[in-house]
């Protein structure tokens, strides 16, 4: 198996994983996406993976909101982890210590794909969930679920609910 | 019977997420993103605490502390601050937490400030 990429943790796009806050964080999870791509916003039907593990890693530019998901998700029964910054991400992501990955878009969006191609490359039968201001993702992201921010923990618990349902 | 918490933020994830924290340790939440509507509640309603969100920027959410204060004095006020921002709105709070604090330090500076001291 080819290493993977470790071209996320870049100088250009490691600053961008964790930090909060940043000032007009605000304006910048809910404004316009500069390049939408509305015909991959679908989820993944059929194909959508299933597992019946229960660690979650989160991913997520506002720390805040992590720590908020993270105690709704956990008030459901997941076990979650937050990376605290690339290096615990990485070593997360090489362990394959999770069984869900969430994903926000309120990172950059070649980070969330760079991180997605991660988990596919070291956890390929975990399922992969979006959450999306609009509910457009990238293709090449290519979520098994896609939730949208502003639907708060039910959407997101409700896409837990389908992934983790035994097949 | 669950004491009502009033709520304000602009980013309507973060506010429906901190919300559901909040209802799951027992509270009513009301929520409004819009200010005008929230002082109007703040004067007009009974809340046993309010809490203002810090994806307002800092000199709105000084003043829209400020203003609460005005229109209720005994209104408590638990405040969310960013990094070097407690100073600028401590005289309106009765507690300020940090965005980057655990979701259980939140919820007990809500306990606190809405004198409820017999929760978990």
């Amino acid at each position: 198996m080819q290493a993977p990429s470790l071209a996320f943790f870049s100088p250009k796009t490691a600053g961008f994983l964790f930090p909060s806050n940043i000032p007009g964080y605000a304006a910048i999870e809910y404004g316009p996406r500069k390049d939408p791509r509305p015909e991959a916003a679908k989820k993944r039907g059929r194909s959508t993976r299933t597992i019946s593990g229960s660690r979650v890693i989160l991913f997520g530019r506002i720390r805040e909101l992590a720590l908020y998901r993270a105690e709704v998700l956990r008030d459901r029964g997941f076990s979650v982890t937050i990376p605290r910054d690339n290096q615990e991400a990485l070593k997360i992501i090489r362990h394959g210590d999770f069984d869900i990955a969430v994903l926000s878009y309120t990172l950059p969006s070649d980070t969330v794909q760079q991180i997605a191609e991660l988990v596919r490359e070291y956890r390929p039968d975990c399922p992969l969930i979006a959450i999306s201001e609009t509910g457009r993702v990238d293709r090449r992201v290519d979520p098994d679920e896609t939730v949208i921010a502003d639907d708060g923990p039910p959407a997101l618990l409700a896409a837990l609910r389908r992934v983790t349902r035994e097949s | 019977m669950a004491k009502r918490i009033l709520s304000t933020s602009w980013n309507p994830a973060v506010l429906k997420t901190r919300n559901w924290v909040i209802e799951s340790a027992g509270y009513d939440v009301v929520t409004t993103r819009e200010s005008r509507m929230f002082l109007r509640l703040a004067e007009e309603q009974h809340f046993d605490a309010a809490l203002i969100g810090d994806s307002i920027p800092i000199h709105l959410r000084a003043q829209l502390a400020k203003d609460a204060k005005q229109a209720n004095p005994s209104l408590p006020l638990v405040i969310i601050c960013r990094a070097g921002e407690e100073s600028r709105v401590r005289e309106y709070a009765q507690a300020i937490v940090k965005s980057t604090d655990k979701p259980e330090l939140l919820i007990r500076a809500i306990q606190s400030a809405a004198g409820d001291t017999e929760r978990d």
